[in-house]
């Protein structure tokens, strides 16, 4: 909690302060975690070994079935493998929140201004009906279309290389990945958007202003829009955790050489120290964006400048 | 005093549209019966959908969960695929290299999958409704805020990075992965039932009660027999689906447990021989998902709630 002399007087201190202080918590819960799994009967190893897992992370060498499995190149150190799955997963997660950026917020106004509210549901319901299918079903379909393609389901493998698009094979793979996990998150996104929309649509205000004669545009805009900056600015890092499951299991399926990957093959290997930096990497990056939208609505939306208190969710 | 044997005062005449003036007259008991049966079905016939419709589902499936104990599970190494056919008349989701219908295996892992993510939600919704009730029972100001920071926190993770974890060193059985399930679902909700309680200690009619000598205990009593079971059964059938969708994703990636995500994990491991191992279950599994998508929404707006504040 950052004193509020400081949240006051330095604003981009106080927001580094909690930022760190963030950081600091979502690192400590991580390494709870995965203690709790490592004490597990199936874990082998036994817990209290998180200071041996740090050093391993900073100096130690990948195990070698997780090397094999990750495709990492010569160098087998953990910090090599972790720069390079994580520039990997950088490209994947970029183009997923730009997705959902992009067409979340756009098509929640589009689908809000229709005069028709049962239009507009018809328009939000045909994406939701398509975010709630399993990433992995939709990816079912891409891997269809990859074997008749190249004979090879997933790519990153040699006949995906020799036969595929080359010059654009990282954007192509990235974009992939990142389209089908930006599904389900824009989805639920956009079911947050419409509900706030329509119960503050239902307010007496709201009501008070139509029946004065005001037109449809302008009490969206004056009356619904601007009420709901909230859940407009909030919604989409609320949504964040749903981009990066998706990207887990998608990466691991279509051998995408990431952090998902890396996880999912910690996972099945039992090496939990893989687990732990996967875990981090991912939490420290979604409270990375988290905290920047905060700041995003704390600067946009004039009822969260008067809220007393600290902003919620954290 | 004399009482009339028609049961009416002697000041009191009588009702003008009374047909039969017979006094005591008793209606047919099964006509009676039927009539207040249908008023009943009629006014709260939403309320016998939503119990239609997640029993179709439930009952289906359990019972061929339990009932088709002797599927065959799938071999871990293909081994030829001289017998694998592709669906047809009598075999409506194909054969597998042995020559086994796919159907069988597919509703048992269905049923297993959904009875599974079921309890999980439900018991995540109980616990976190026991530790929220709790916390806010022992009269702690700030148990709300701690529960949402850490919540925030938690928040930050992916849910299916926390469950391969969890499940990595614990198993991933029917009971290790409906408890982890149940354990990542309880924070949220826990959260949220602080959050309400925090309301309800602000609210109008609930301060005059105060006023008038009601004890918190009380209050709090009558607001979690009253407004919390909607709300939470709202919360419980959004989460639903995408509690399903999850733990088929963990039994995907381990490829183990018998359920549909292991029907998934195999037939994507032969799928270039035998494509339909793959697109039977997905096919089953994303059906399920929509029709309970389709009722939590139902179930939702039936109750005034919002979607779930996160998903998995």
């Amino acid at each position: 909690m950052t004193p509020p002399s400081i949240r006051r007087r330095h604003p981009v201190a106080g927001w580094l302060f909690r930022l760190v202080g963030r950081c600091l918590a979502v690192w400590l819960i991580g390494a709870v975690v995965v203690e709790i799994a490592a004490l597990g009967p199936e874990a082998g190893v036994g817990g209290g070994q998180l200071p041996d897992r740090l050093r391993s992370l900073v100096s130690g060498e990948m195990p070698a079935d997780l090397a094999t499995a990750m495709g990492v190149g010569e160098s087998r150190l953990w910090r090599d493998a972790l720069l390079q799955a994580g520039w990997m997963s950088l490209g994947v997660g970029t183009l997923g929140f730009g997705l959902v950026l992009a067409f979340g917020p756009v098509i929640g106004v589009v689908a809000g201004r229709i005069p028709r509210w049962g239009l507009s549901q018809l328009l939000v319901a045909l994406i939701i009906l398509a975010g709630w299918l399993p990433g992995w079903w939709l990816m079912l379909l891409g891997i269809g279309w990859q074997v008749g393609r190249w004979r090879h389901p997933g790519f990153a493998d040699a006949p995906a290389a020799q036969a595929g698009p080359v010059w654009i094979e990282p954007l192509w793979h990235a974009a992939q990945i990142a389209g089908l996990a930006a599904l389900a998150p824009t989805a639920w996104y956009l079911s947050q958007l419409i509900d706030a929309f329509r119960r503050r649509a239902g307010e007496p205000h709201a009501i008070a202003a139509r029946m004065r004669g005001l037109g449809a545009g302008d009490l969206f805009y004056r009356h619904v829009l601007r009420l709901c900056l909230g859940p407009f600015v909030r919604g989409i890092d609320a949504a964040l955790p749903l981009l990066f499951g998706g990207q887990i299991l998608l990466e691991w399926t279509l051998r995408y050489p990431g952090l998902g990957r890396l996880l999912v093959e910690s996972a099945r290997a039992d090496h939990f120290t893989g687990l732990l930096a996967a875990l981090l990497v991912f939490a420290t990056i979604a409270i990375i964006l988290r905290s920047l939208l905060e700041a995003l609505h704390h600067g946009l939306d004039p009822l969260a400048q008067k809220s007393p208190g600290p902003p919620s969710r954290f | 005093m004399i009482s009339d044997p028609t049961g009416l005062h002697r000041n009191q005449t009588r009702p003008p549209n009374m047909e039969n003036p017979a006094p005591n007259r008793r209606r047919p008991r099964l006509r009676s019966f039927g009539r207040r049966l249908w008023r009943g079905v009629a006014r709260r016939w939403e309320g016998y959908l939503f119990v239609l419709g997640y029993g179709l589902v439930f009952g289906f499936l359990g019972l061929a969960a339990v009932g088709l104990t002797d599927a065959p599970t799938p071999s871990p190494v293909a081994d030829g695929f001289g017998e694998a056919q592709p669906p047809g008349a009598g075999r409506w989701l194909g054969t597998d290299a042995g020559g086994a219908d796919q159907l069988i295996p597919t509703l048992r892992g269905a049923g297993l999958s959904v009875w599974l993510a079921a309890v999980a939600t439900a018991l995540g919704t109980l616990t976190g409704w026991a530790m929220g009730t709790a916390l806010a029972a022992a009269g702690w100001r700030s148990a709300g805020r701690l529960l949402q920071s850490v919540d925030g926190w938690l928040g930050a993770f992916p849910a299916i990075g926390l469950a391969l974890a969890l499940v990595a060193g614990w198993g991933a059985g029917a009971w290790p992965l409906m408890i982890i399930a149940a354990a990542i679902m309880a924070m949220p909700v826990a959260s949220q039932v602080a959050g309400w309680y925090r309301e309800m200690d602000g609210r109008g009619d609930v301060l005059a009660a105060r006023a008038m000598g009601w004890s918190r205990s009380r209050l709090m009593i009558d607001e979690s027999l009253t407004h919390f079971p909607p709300r939470l059964a709202a919360w419980a059938a959004g989460v639903l689906p995408a509690t399903l969708g999850a733990v088929t994703a963990v039994d995907f990636v381990l490829g183990r447990g018998g359920r549909l995500g292991h029907l998934l994990a195999s037939g994507a491991r032969d799928f270039i021989e035998a494509p339909w191992l793959l697109y039977g279950p997905g096919l089953v599994l994303a059906f399920l998902i929509w029709l309970l998508a389709a009722l939590g929404w139902a179930v939702r707006r039936r109750m005034g709630e919002g979607p779930p504040r996160r998903l998995w």
